[in-house]
């Protein structure tokens, strides 16, 4: 919202210089995000000039030699290309000397004749931004007066951000309204603004609200015989201008002024071409609507429209028909002022992808009080640019469904209770009636205030909403401070054995992974190959390879990974912890897990470590680190995954669940992703890890411990896990420590053979341990591997 | 090794002396002697020279028994002082040459211990992460609980429960992603605001951060980001505790005494309503490019809850009161580190990742 400060000067002048008057605003509640200048500093070297001959070029179709009265004794000669040129007219010249943004003017030669200046177009004078005509101006300025004072252009604009809950501040009558509040200024409407109109013509059309709540009230009045060719004044379009409006002609612009002014849209039909009457309906199902701005509307039943005896001819409060448009060629017209309540406007326009002045004012709030008022006030305006005979007003309502002004009760505690301060009963009252609120007291015991709303004011509903006018008049940074208190029993400490996700993070930190975070959408395509489904689908996604919410965080890192090696980061590590997206919408599981990657050298480069790319094992390592964190005994099982290479995949396991996968990126995927090496993944649960177990002490052995290797001989398809767990049950509880220390296979083998290497160490907490008895346990051991896996021993 | 002492008298010479020598002289020809040796082994040829059983010191004790009595006395003495003497000097040149050794295998295994050390190098949070955490730390000090909820939303807990129904302008404001009719990604962390609410009785003291999205993508915005909104509901809870609380906040979380100003806004779920600016971290409040030369910086939303919203989370807004804020977390971390674009935080470029370690 564009507000210009001279205009807003004209209803109310606080005693505030432009800086302080935005920072109150502000300060207030209306953000003011920019102050500008209404028009560069073009001094007293451009001047109003008539033009008094236009003579033409010999050989220059397009340029004339004008001669120009700047209130000189003579004449200047001026050169102009321009093609909107004709003896008489008022326009903008820059003198010799006169400095414009562009350049300063000189004299000089044109097509070997004298020009003495320049015709400006709005765009040379840097206050539009047409450049195919020069500036006309109001034909009674007076000549040689200098143009900054004509179209008084010293003024700056405010810039308001204004939230949606103040649409009584979208005109300079809100704005002032808000300003003499804050400033306690008094307010005061521009002369001749109230006044009635002498009516001069008989022409009234019938109205009827067939449609009474979503428009309660419709004001209209029929103009005959306007003369729309009629320029609307410099003053009028120059305010347009600094609002951002454009003018379009006298009904347009009476129209679009009245709104900025008083807040009320309006609109102009040509009288002509409207049959019968006015009726406000819902529309028919299919029924065709042309908007002004050409667009074919099919409406719905659920659509209002503004219609005659015929057919619709406007959206309702969102905009005009095209058939209904006024035009130069207009003789007579009818000036619509409704009241359609912000209930019945939501969302109508956006559902054409419409936003108009008229629509984003409805939706905000319409005064139900203005209507009539904003009609004299076209008329006035039209009348003295247009000319015509007015018609009497018709004032349809539908008394039922006319707003109310809201009475609210407020206890005088109440402020104290949201507040945190007791504001002076005088002060509350004072506030309240600078906003034009009616105040009187609570009736009965309780002290406070009965408050009437005024009527622009739709937003007050409740006693919270004049607790906050009260707030924001006495300023909230007047309003005290409270030290930091806790007033909820401080929540039980979560138990020692809970593992966040942070302590997950930690782990993977001080491993040398990075933390990513990535979009929480991914590619369908992507996902249906990683995952064999593509998710649950945006509806609106901001591209296509961002449509689906994610069912795994690996696309996402594998995304972030190939932008890395664009990048050349040959080695990465990166992990990510977040929510992901399980089943339908209708059965959608949110779960939080953490995946990470590895690709590249196993170590960071550095001397005395062969390089090497890193394997699963190592990736494996750092899962087992995390886990060792949580504390859980998980179990390794080799798997099929859609994502993982189908020999280096495994599952997870915690009990009988599935909790996580880890493998490498499956070939084929890592050639259709185009990545250069080898990738390795891990992904677990991370509510499966968030339980740990408390420690629990065992009496540290005083006695030495016995340490014997066994290397055994087993299929290759025996796993190691098997081999540990068979040693582990076959040794019982003198074991106190198991580890694979070497697995071989290669030539000294046999070919279907591998071997393991375990080092085992046994104590005994109640006495040394003999050879022969660890002996014995060795060869149960043996035998039970025997028995169980094949295996045989290795010399 | 070079002896400064003058010529060494060697064992041999000794043992080929004639007759009993005096102890003083002898003793002095052993001190030299085991000054000037260079090796345990020459040590141990001494020591049995003079000590061993057919050394001269004990070669003359065995003689001692021929001399008369009355010199035997005096002789005995001067020959056990010369003993001692002898054995303390081989122990002292004793541990000089073993020193000697310790320190020459010392300067042998001198490493350069500059070099790099081996093994992997320290990975990073995100500096997202490090900001919540830091965010975090601060309210729990407080006495704030943290609270999550699910990124899928109902139209209900994302906007109506939050006096946002269809169709309201406040709608427009949030550009909202749909997964389905009335089922929205959430585009606030404020639906945890009505789900801890109904989940429990007041009083209710909590945070809860989290990823919310926006269907909006360009310099300044990206589709997903992070918001820490909080929760306040008590009796007797103002909008003085609101600016206490946020005050202590930004400046613990800036670590500096900040001034901070309350500006009114509208969030359809608290009234009053406030914008919370800073001072400019940049500027200290003097104006420059990052506050757009208004020395303020916005920072955060807040209000008391509606009581539309305590009546919508089942709670009595005549009984309790309470106040409510949100933060973005990207706009935190950026002004904290100094981060000038916002897209570099989902790029996940380790060139950016590794400044946070």
């Amino acid at each position: 919202m564009l507000i210009s400060c001279a205009w807003l000067r004209e209803w109310v002048r606080p005693n505030a210089d432009i800086r302080a008057l935005a920072a109150r605003l502000t300060m207030g509640g209306l953000e003011v995000a920019a102050v500008t200048d209404a028009g560069p500093a073009l001094g007293k070297r451009v001047v109003v000039g008539r033009i008094a001959a236009v003579n033409a070029m010999p050989g220059r179709a397009n340029l004339k030699a004008c001669e120009v009265d700047v209130g000189g004794r003579r004449p200047v000669a001026i050169v102009c290309g321009a093609p909107n040129i004709a003896a008489g007219d008022r326009v903008a010249v820059a003198m010799p000397g006169a400095r414009l943004p562009g350049a300063t003017v000189k004299k000089r030669r044109i097509a070997g004749v004298e020009s003495a200046g320049m015709i400006c177009s709005p765009a040379e004078l840097g206050i539009d931004e047409r450049a195919d005509a020069v500036l006309q101006l109001d034909a009674d300025t007076v000549i040689g007066r200098p143009l900054a004072e004509h179209l008084g252009l010293d003024d700056q604009i405010l810039e308001l951000e204004l939230t949606p809950n103040r649409g009584d501040c979208l005109s300079v009558q809100g704005v002032a309204r808000e300003v003499a509040a804050l400033f306690s200024a008094k307010l005061r409407a521009p002369p001749g603004i109230a006044d009635k109109t002498t009516v001069t013509e008989r022409t009234k059309l019938p109205v009827e609200l067939r449609a009474p709540a979503a428009c309660p009230r419709y004001v209209g009045r029929a103009v005959c015989g306007v003369d729309l060719a009629a320029r609307p004044p410099d003053w009028l379009t120059e305010r347009l201008r600094r609002a951002g409006a454009r003018s379009v002609n006298a009904a347009v612009d009476v129209t679009n002024y009245v709104m900025l002014e008083l807040g009320q849209p309006l609109h102009a039909f040509d009288l002509g071409k409207l049959s019968g009457g006015i009726v406000v309906r819902q529309a028919k199902a299919g029924e065709k609507l042309r908007l002004l701005d050409g667009s074919r509307l099919t409406l719905r039943a659920d659509n209002l429209v503004i219609a005659d005896h015929a057919k619709a001819v406007a959206l309702a409060g969102i905009m005009g028909g095209w058939d209904s448009a006024v035009s130069a060629a207009t003789r007579s017209i009818y000036f619509e002022a409704a009241l359609f309540p912000a209930q019945a406007m939501l969302g109508k326009a956006r559902r054409f992808g419409m936003h108009t002045d008229a629509s984003h004012r409805f939706e905000r709030g319409v005064d139900s009080q203005l209507q009539a008022r904003a009609i004299e006030r076209a008329t006035q305006l039209l009348v003295s640019i247009a000319g015509g005979r007015p018609g009497p007003l018709t004032d349809a309502r539908a008394n039922k469904f006319m707003p109310r002004p809201a009475v609210i009760e407020l206890p005088r505690a109440e402020i104290a209770r949201q507040l945190g301060v007791t504001v002076p009963a005088a002060r509350v009252a004072a506030f309240l009636k600078r906003l034009g609120m009616q105040v009187a007291p609570l009736p009965g015991k309780a002290a406070g205030w009965r408050v009437t709303a005024p009527s622009w004011r739709s937003d007050v509903t409740g006693a919270h909403d004049l607790v906050e006018e009260v707030a924001r008049l006495a300023g909230y940074d007047n309003l005290p401070s409270r030290p930091p208190r806790i007033v909820a029993a401080a929540a039980a400490a979560r138990p020692e054995t809970h593992v966040d996700a942070a302590q997950l993070k930690n782990a993977l930190v001080a491993r040398g992974y990075f933390e990513a975070i990535t979009y929480s959408f991914v590619d369908p395509k992507t996902q249906a190959q990683l995952t064999a489904k593509r998710g649950i689908l945006l509806r609106n996604p901001i591209a296509p390879n961002m449509a689906a919410m994610r069912r795994s965080l690996w696309p996402g890192l594998l995304d972030a990974l190939r932008g890395n090696l664009n990048r050349r980061h040959e080695r990465a590590r990166l992990f990510e912890v977040g929510h992901v997206f399980r089943g339908g919408v209708d059965n959608r599981r949110e779960v939080e897990r953490l995946a990470a990657l590895a690709t590249g050298p196993a170590l960071p480069t550095q001397w005395g470590a062969r390089e090497r790319g890193v394997d699963f094992f190592d990736v494996k390592g750092d899962l087992q680190a995390v886990l060792a964190r949580a504390g859980q005994a998980c179990q390794f099982r080799a798997t099929k995954h859609p994502a993982l290479h189908p020999g280096r995949a495994a599952q997870l396991r915690q009990g009988g669940a599935v909790i996580g996968h880890i493998g490498q990126l499956h070939p084929a995927h890592q050639r259709a992703m185009d990545l250069a090496q080898a990738v390795y993944l891990f992904d677990v649960d991370v509510a499966a890890l968030a339980n740990s177990e408390l420690p629990a002490f065992t009496a540290v052995s005083k006695y030495p411990a016995v340490r014997r290797d066994l290397a055994v001989s087993v299929e290759r398809g025996v796993g190691a896990q098997a081999a540990l767990d068979a040693t582990r049950a076959a040794a019982g509880p003198l074991l106190a420590d198991l580890a694979l220390f070497d697995v071989y296979a290669g030539r000294r083998m046999e070919k279907s053979r591998k071997s393991f290497a375990l080092r085992l160490t046994f104590r005994s907490d109640s006495g040394n341990l003999t050879a022969a008895r660890v002996d014995a346990q060795m060869a149960r051991i043996v035998a039970a591997l025997q028995r169980k896996l094949g295996a045989k021993l290795r010399d | 090794m070079d002896s400064p002492r003058g010529r060494a008298v060697g064992v041999d010479e000794l043992n080929a002396g004639p007759g009993p020598a005096d102890p003083v002289a002898l003793s002095a020809a052993a001190m030299a002697a085991i000054a000037c040796a260079d090796s345990p082994g020459e040590l141990e040829a001494l020591r049995v020279g003079y000590l061993g059983k057919k050394g001269q010191v004990t070669a003359q004790l065995k003689q001692l028994g021929a001399l008369p009595a009355e010199r035997r006395r005096e002789a005995g003495r001067a020959l056990n002082q010369a003993k001692t003497e002898i054995q303390k000097a081989l122990e002292a040149r004793q541990a000089e040459l073993e020193g000697a050794a310790v320190d020459a295998q010392l300067q042998a295994e001198t490493i350069d211990v500059t070099q790099p050390g081996r093994g992997q190098a320290a990975g990073a949070l995100h500096p997202l992460t490090r900001t919540l955490r830091r965010m975090q730390r601060i309210f729990e000090s407080l006495g704030f609980e943290v609270a999550t909820g699910p990124e899928i939303e109902d139209e209900y807990h994302n906007f109506e429960a939050l006096n946002i129904p269809a169709d309201h302008p406040a709608r427009a404001m949030h550009d909202t992603f749909y997964l389905a009719p009335g089922t929205v990604l959430r585009t606030h962390t404020s639906p945890v605001q009505i789900r801890h609410m109904r989940g429990r009785p007041p009083p209710l003291q909590v945070i809860a951060p989290g990823r919310v999205y926006r269907c909006d993508s360009d310099v300044t915005h990206t589709p997903m980001f992070h918001q820490m909104e909080g929760l306040v509901v008590a009796r007797g809870v103002t909008f003085a505790d609101l600016k206490g609380v946020l005050a202590h906040f930004a400046r613990a979380f800036f670590e500096r005494d900040l001034a901070l100003r309350f500006r009114p806004s509208y969030f359809p779920f608290t009234e009053p309503s406030a914008e919370v600016d800073i001072a400019c971290v940049f500027c200290d409040g003097r104006g420059c490019r990052i506050c757009k030369h208004s020395g303020w910086l916005e920072v955060l939303g807040s209000g008391m809850v509606h009581p539309q919203v305590l009546r919508h989370g089942r709670i009595d807004p005549a009984k309790f009161s309470g106040y409510a804020f949100g933060m973005g977390v990207e706009r935190l971390t950026m002004l904290r580190y100094g981060v000038n674009d916002l897209r570099l935080f989902f790029d996940n470029d380790l060139a950016f990742l590794r400044q946070f370690r």
